[in-house]
């Protein structure tokens, strides 16, 4: 099914490595290839420090594959044409909400009247309307990481980046969250790269799930739910496909 | 927010409680002198101190000029050295926190001045500048530079990386990360480094003016020294410490201003 598709990113034989001040050095990628098909949501799933923040910002370009090749369809894009919503939020804490979320726009030299217009949808969009004048710091975690997508979103990117958005958030406000992104997913229609270390959020989220090794990481399973949306997380087929990846998972540390 | 009557009595006992330990120093310290512990000539009592402080608002002896002169010869000398060290310390301090070719220029040149004490200035300065108000001025600078400078250094330094990554994959550029993402976030930084230029320009005034001056407050002390006169002194000090009390909480509503973002810690 997935064939058939076209493929938006293309990352082949990726390989990445840091060296320490001790002139250590750790390979972190070590051949990952990988296709992203146009406006599906991908889920990579890994465990802690298996290089999924290494392969986001090698996709974002703050960073440079030692080899390897990352072609995205249409030609590399320009700054800004790709969005990013970090694991723990990352917002300026002396902007407002808004002022956050026309970050962005605004180191393009986007109209003031424009990106106020186009932020206001946004910020109406997650759901945080009233709170448009606060300052980060009064806000919780889920209104905050509410303010890190509306701020990738207002780039007008249509490949969307997530590392571990909801990493921090208690498992309620998660839920909660898991349902909102799917519902912007599906409304704004990008492309999504959703980096977690949580099973259930990855079958809970994934049009596919893309399962990483251990350091040095390489793609070592893909499974694609063929569940409806929303997914009851316990339901009989959730438990199962979960259960699936567990066991796939256990191997992959070993 | 809405304040609560919860909050106000709290409030309330705070402020009380602040009152009391001044109060309870100045009983201690009256009985102290007037019991003879300590004596009267080594220590002036406080009430010695309120009817110096009033006669010398008025009253030229012993030192050629009443309470104000003084006051107004070190708080222009303070202010000037002070500013000035904010106008050349927080811009060159943000730039080299940001641009290595700038911090590589400046950096060893600041770093053998950095542990050189401001007092130590004063031979060097003298002899460029004249025993004048330059002198003085220059001292003062020497001293509020080096924490102004530092902070604002630090400031620019300890910017979240991952604000910086936010900014690029904006496509901000070189200017627009440093002027709105390493700027503003060096601003609580900047302010501590200010408060800590403006402390340590009222400490050196004072060594500045025991050396050389004709008026002034480290004058007046110097000169309450030399007369036995510890009223003098600690009318001197007093004021010294209340005034760096009153710029220091000017300085903090300067800061809310600016910073509103900041979460107060109280």
């Amino acid at each position: 099914m997935a064939d058939n598709r076209e493929v938006r990113i293309k990352i082949r034989n990726l390989k990445k490595s840091f060296t320490d001040k001790k002139h250590n050095t750790l390979q972190v990628l070590n051949g990952l290839s990988l296709d992203v098909y146009t406006n599906e949501f991908l889920v990579i799933l890994g465990p802690g420090q298996c290089g999924k923040t290494v392969l986001l910002n090698l996709i974002l370009g703050l960073d440079t594959p030692d080899e390897g090749t990352i072609e995205f369809s249409g030609g590399t894009p320009a700054k800004g044409e790709v969005g990013m919503v970090f694991q723990r939020y990352a917002l300026f804490p002396w902007k407002t909400v808004i002022q956050n979320v026309e970050a962005c726009p605004k180191f393009h030299g986007v109209d003031k009247a424009k990106r106020r217009e186009e932020a206001k949808a946004l910020i109406k969009l997650v759901g945080l309307e009233g709170f448009e004048n606060a300052y980060p710091a009064a806000l919780s975690g889920g209104m905050k990481q509410r303010v890190g997508i509306a701020r990738a979103y207002a780039t007008n990117a249509d490949i969307m980046l997530m590392d571990e958005p909801f990493g921090a958030l208690d498992a309620q406000t998660r839920y909660q969250m898991q349902d909102e992104i799917l519902k912007i997913w599906q409304s704004k229609m990008t492309t999504v790269v959703f980096v977690t270390n949580n099973i259930e959020e990855a079958v809970t989220l994934g049009d596919r799930i893309v399962l990483l090794g251990n350091k040095p990481s390489v793609v070592v399973n893909e499974f694609v739910p063929n569940m409806a949306r929303p997914r009851n997380n316990l339901s009989q087929e959730f438990l199962e496909f979960r259960n699936v990846i567990a066991d796939k998972m256990d191997l992959a540390l070993t | 927010m809405r304040i609560g009557k919860k909050d106000l009595l709290r409030k309330l006992g705070d402020f009380l409680l602040s009152i009391s330990a001044i109060v309870i120093l100045l009983i201690i310290w009256q009985i102290v002198v007037e019991a003879g512990i300590i004596s009267e000539r080594k220590l002036a009592p406080p009430t010695k101190v309120v009817t110096t402080f009033i006669d010398k608002l008025t009253n030229t002896n012993p030192d050629g000029a009443v309470l104000m002169e003084h006051f107004w010869a070190s708080l222009k000398l303070t202010v000037m050295g002070f500013v000035l060290a904010c106008v050349i310390g927080i811009p060159l301090g943000l730039l080299m926190g940001y641009f290595k070719p700038i911090d590589s220029f400046v950096t060893p040149i600041f770093e053998i001045i950095r542990p050189i004490p401001p007092i130590a200035w004063i031979p060097v300065m003298l002899l460029l500048f004249g025993i004048g108000n330059g002198s003085k001025v220059a001292i003062i600078f020497l001293a509020a530079l080096v924490p102004a400078l530092l902070n604002s250094y630090a400031g620019v330094k300890r910017t979240n990386p991952v604000l910086i990554n936010v900014a690029k994959t904006a496509g901000a550029s070189k200017k627009q990360i440093f002027l709105e993402v390493c700027v503003p976030s060096a601003v609580p930084m900047v302010f501590t480094g200010v408060k800590n230029a403006l402390s340590s320009a009222w400490m050196t005034l004072v060594a500045a003016e025991l050396v050389s001056a004709s008026v002034g407050l480290g004058y007046m002390i110097q000169n309450g020294r030399t007369l036995s006169r510890c009223d003098i002194i600690i009318v001197g000090m007093l004021m010294i410490g209340v005034s760096g009390a009153i710029m220091s909480g000017l300085l903090s509503l300067v800061e809310d201003k600016v910073a509103p973002w900041m979460v107060k810690t109280r």
